[in-house]
């Protein structure tokens, strides 16, 4: 159902913890949302009821002939996109997840997570580079940013997403896109429920704030970023509280 | 009176480009009151000036007594502005400057720019003489409206505007007696125009015997000697007139820039006698060259003052005093100095001409500005260190590696010796920071 | 959205070009703005009179942001007259296009104190009494030049660059009190310290930027105000690079 107002905005994993908040805050912000999910029907159902006028669907992003067709449909749906947000994550390439070794990390766990994390973006961008004018948010991590313990997989595919929108924001930066990356440190919820006490105690010694951040603390900052934002285009931001 | 909104104006609306590089190079000066040698900026800054509105502050910034003559002028009731009509001012100015210029200089032809002047000499040239080519030596400047741009030096000021420059202007070598003699057996010529010193192509001084030989040759051609006289006139070389430092006294002479004392506009050809009359002596002719405000009563009053001043004979000493003073002062500050090539001065005109640059780093490009290669960049970087000395200076436009010296002709003995040692160290940075050991 | 309201805010060099806008942006986003001049009185009761048109108080001070004394003084008064600061942005700065060759030790040490000790000692002056308040934030503009690698006169590279380490250092000191400082780097912006590029470095400059264009000063503000604003809470130490994709 076309919007009324100039603010639509698709968001990839809008069922997660982070992707939950950015929906919410994005809304907050004036602009009507579409969002995937996968496995968290539950959440979705709460999240649809909780933001009026917001639409759902199911989406496998391991698969990029899904994503791709996503955001064609759900952009349709909105009546044209004017914003973009990818927040779907998966956080281990081990056979159960957790906080893996290099040595348990599994090839096939591997393929399914640079699926999700990088290949669902890339070509969501890939799609959106057809006619998009606009702002595109991509999560990142502060795994993928800075010198930190943390699971090689999961740092791999949030370092790619920097690396993406660099060269993104130069070559769709003439067609009026800006693409930028947030990196959030350690949060209350969300990816870092994996992270072991010892790192977590290790996090909280080094975090300037000594806190894990909120989901707020990240989900305002992208929604501003993908609807106010006019000039920053191709950076990183960390979030990490001064870590 | 004006707030900074003014500067900035000028930038906008005037010379962006000019606004642009003063800002570049920390010369934005923002000059709000200046007396005789000295300006100061808004913040206070004081700078002396060595550049004096090449050659229009001859008797320094709000001279005195050329702003008591225009005052008094604005009071009288007269008419200041007469046409059609016997201008008594014109008339009383004439009189002082064919004075001051000697016998058998007769008439003169008033204008409100030098370039004007310079136009009006050749038109009356060719009105007298019938003969429609001017010769003109190469290397001058005698102004950028389209006659005068005809006897430009080849470069920068002309290119662009070559299709418009009138065809019969031909050039000769600036000091070569046998190139004007072949040109002159060439074609009849109606005038031979030419600075006595060639200042933006780098202060060139043309020598006595050049001149006599020249006026030798125009004369026995028929054709008019017209020496621009604007720069080197009216007491800068240390008498009336450069020409009257030679035995040779042109047929034309030009004047403008200090004849309104740097505070309004007026300049003047001035003709020996006869040459007026054959251009325009009948009826007919009399008004077919003109100018609406050329001799009006304020710009008069002030040439009056400036003349009166030159009369008293104590200018013109005291020029002579400096100019020796400098010349020594200059023999002893440049002596062995491998960053310059030669010094010409002449009265209170000079050029300081340098060596090439030889450091990387100290040419246009490694400066950032590759767009001004291959011209020189050590008089520049001169003028930038003499500036940071409290010194404005500048340098010759054909000749970027020639600084000129052209304080105003009031200059005392002490702001000569500060010029010197601001000179010397300004050299010792260039020498150390410009030029291989 | 007024991301400010009710917020005490002092920039310094704020009567003119990026520093008025800032000013203006606070005003516009609720807070009450203090600011400083150097020397352009005529353009600081201007920039007075328009922040105090969009309903703002405003407070002007007539201060160099490398003396001390006059500092501190400054952010006493305002202590007494506000009750506290909740954020500073230190955006006074100069520049000056002198290449290696010109550029001499006097030169460099007048930038590096504008651009680096200024801050440093407003900031100081300013975190006395945020840090006993357990709150605040400091906004240090910056620059693309010092962040990247691009052509612009060393010194003031050299400094905006020294603000991105203060950003760092100070962020981690201060943290602990509940403050954050953060670093707003800028490209080039329209009518900004580099409007007196030669055009050829200018076009290279645009070729080579995604967007195609330089930024404005409103559109800094802007993002100025989001960084001071609780949107950017667990923003800290971080320096934000603006520049429409160099």
């Amino acid at each position: 159902m076309p919007s009324t107002t100039d603010k639509r905005v698709l968001v990839f994993g809008g069922s997660g913890a982070v992707g939950r908040a950015i929906v919410s805050a994005l809304a907050a912000d004036g602009a009507q949302v579409a969002f995937t999910y996968f496995q968290n029907e539950a959440a979705a159902r709460a999240l649809l009821e909780a933001v009026p006028g917001s639409v759902a669907r199911r989406v496998d992003l391991a698969s990029a002939s899904e994503a791709s067709r996503a955001v064609a449909e759900l952009g349709a749906e909105l009546g044209g996109l004017t914003a973009f947000v990818h927040a779907a994550t998966l956080t281990s390439a081990a056979a159960e997840p957790k906080f893996e070794s290099i040595l348990e990390a599994e090839e096939a766990m591997l393929d399914r997570l640079l699926a999700v994390n990088v290949k669902s973006a890339f070509f969501a961008c890939r799609e959106l580079a057809r006619e998009f004018k606009g702002n595109i948010v991509l999560l990142g991590s502060i795994d993928g940013a800075k010198s930190v313990p943390a699971p090689a997989a999961y740092a791999l595919s949030k370092g790619a997403l920097s690396a993406l929108a660099r060269a993104l924001s130069k070559e769709l930066g003439p067609r009026g896109v800006k693409i930028n990356v947030v990196a959030p440190g350690v949060l209350e919820a969300g990816s870092s429920r994996l992270l072991p006490e010892p790192l977590r105690a290790e996090y909280l010694k080094h975090c300037g704030l000594r806190r894990y951040g909120k989901l707020e603390e990240i989900a305002g900052l992208v929604a501003w970023l993908a609807l106010e934002n006019t000039y920053i285009t191709g950076q990183t931001l960390v979030v990490d509280g001064a870590l | 009176m004006a707030g900074s909104e003014g500067f900035d104006s000028f930038t906008r609306h005037v010379n962006p480009a000019l606004g642009r590089f003063l800002q570049i190079v920390g010369r934005d000066y923002r000059f709000v009151h200046a007396e005789d040698c000295t300006l100061r900026t808004s913040t206070g800054e004081t700078l002396t000036d060595w550049v004096g509105g090449f050659g229009a502050l001859s008797f320094g910034h709000n001279p005195v007594f050329a702003k008591a003559a225009l005052a008094e002028a604005l009071q009288s009731t007269a008419p200041h502005l007469y046409v059609d009509a016997l201008n008594p001012f014109a008339g009383r100015l004439a009189a002082a400057l064919v004075s001051a210029a000697g016998e058998p200089f007769e008439t003169c032809f008033f204008a409100n720019g030098g370039a004007e002047a310079v136009e009006a000499a050749l038109k009356t040239a060719v009105a007298a003489s019938g003969r429609g080519k001017i010769l003109y030596a190469e290397g001058g400047y005698h102004g950028t409206t389209l006659g005068a741009l005809g006897c430009m030096a080849q470069g920068l000021y002309r290119e662009p505007f070559e299709a418009l420059l009138p065809r019969n202007f031909q050039s000769v070598p600036f000091g070569d007696s046998a190139a004007l003699a072949q040109a002159l057996a060439c074609e009849p010529a109606a005038a031979f125009l030419l600075e006595p010193i060639q200042i933006e192509a780098g202060v060139r001084i043309a020598s006595s015997d050049y001149l006599a030989e020249a006026k030798r040759l125009c004369q026995a051609a028929g054709c008019l000697l017209v020496l621009d006289e604007i720069q080197t006139g009216l007491g800068r070389t240390g008498k009336s007139f450069a020409f009257q430092h030679t035995q040779t006294q042109p047929d034309v002479v030009i004047v403008g820039k200090a004849l309104g004392a740097g505070l309004v506009p007026i300049s003047a050809a001035v003709f020996t006698s006869g040459i007026w009359q054959r251009a325009y002596g009948t009826l007919l002719r009399s008004e077919i060259h003109n100018s609406t405000l050329g001799g009006n009563a304020l710009c008069c009053a002030v040439g009056l003052a400036v003349l009166e001043r030159l009369a008293h004979g104590v200018l013109l000493e005291q020029v002579q005093q400096r100019s020796l003073q400098l010349s020594q002062g200059l023999a002893r500050v440049l002596e062995g100095r491998r960053s310059v090539l030669r010094v010409s001065l002449r009265g209170l005109l000079g050029g300081i001409q340098l060596r090439p640059v030889s450091h990387p780093w100290a040419t246009w490009a490694g400066l950032g500005m590759p767009e001004l290669e291959p011209r020189a960049s050590s008089a520049a970087l001169l003028v930038q260190r003499l500036a940071k000395q409290g010194i404005l200076a500048h340098l010759c436009g054909h000749d970027w590696s020639v600084l000129r010296i052209e304080p105003p002709l009031t200059v005392g003995a002490e702001a000569c010796e500060e010029f010197l040692a601001a000179l010397a160290v300004s050299l010792d940075w260039l020498e150390e920071n410009a030029f291989d050991n | 959205m007024k991301l400010l309201v009710g917020q005490r805010a002092l920039v310094t060099g704020g009567s003119r070009g990026l520093g008025r806008a800032i000013v203006l942006a606070l005003a516009r986003h609720g807070a009450k703005v203090a600011f400083t001049y150097a020397r352009n009185e005529e353009a600081a009761e201007r920039t007075q009179k328009d922040a105090t048109a969009l309903g703002a108080e405003v407070l002007v001070f007539r201060a160099d942001a490398a003396d001390n004394s006059a500092t501190e003084a400054l952010v006493r008064s305002l202590e007494t007259a506000w009750d506290g600061l909740d954020v500073l942005v230190n955006n006074a700065a100069i520049t000056q296009n002198l290449p290696l060759a010109l550029l001499e030790e006097e030169d460099f040490d007048r930038v590096i104190r504008v651009n680096v000790k200024g801050p440093f000692l407003t900031s100081r002056a300013v975190l006395r009494g945020m840090i006993r308040r357990k709150s605040g934030v400091i906004v240090n503009i910056g620059s693309l030049a010092g962040a990247r690698m691009i052509e612009a006169p060393i010194h003031y590279t050299t400094s905006k660059a020294a603000l991105i380490g203060m950003t760092c250092a100070m962020a981690k000191e201060v943290a602990r009190h509940g403050i954050r400082v953060v670093c707003l780097a800028p490209g080039l912006l329209e009518d900004g310290l580099g409007r007196n590029l030669p055009d050829h470095r200018l076009a290279d400059y645009l070729k080579h930027n995604a967007l195609g264009r330089v930024g404005t000063f409103e559109e800094v503000a802007e993002v100025c105000v989001l960084l001071a604003s609780s949107r950017s809470s667990y923003v800290s130490g971080e320096t934000l690079v603006m520049d429409g994709g160099v």
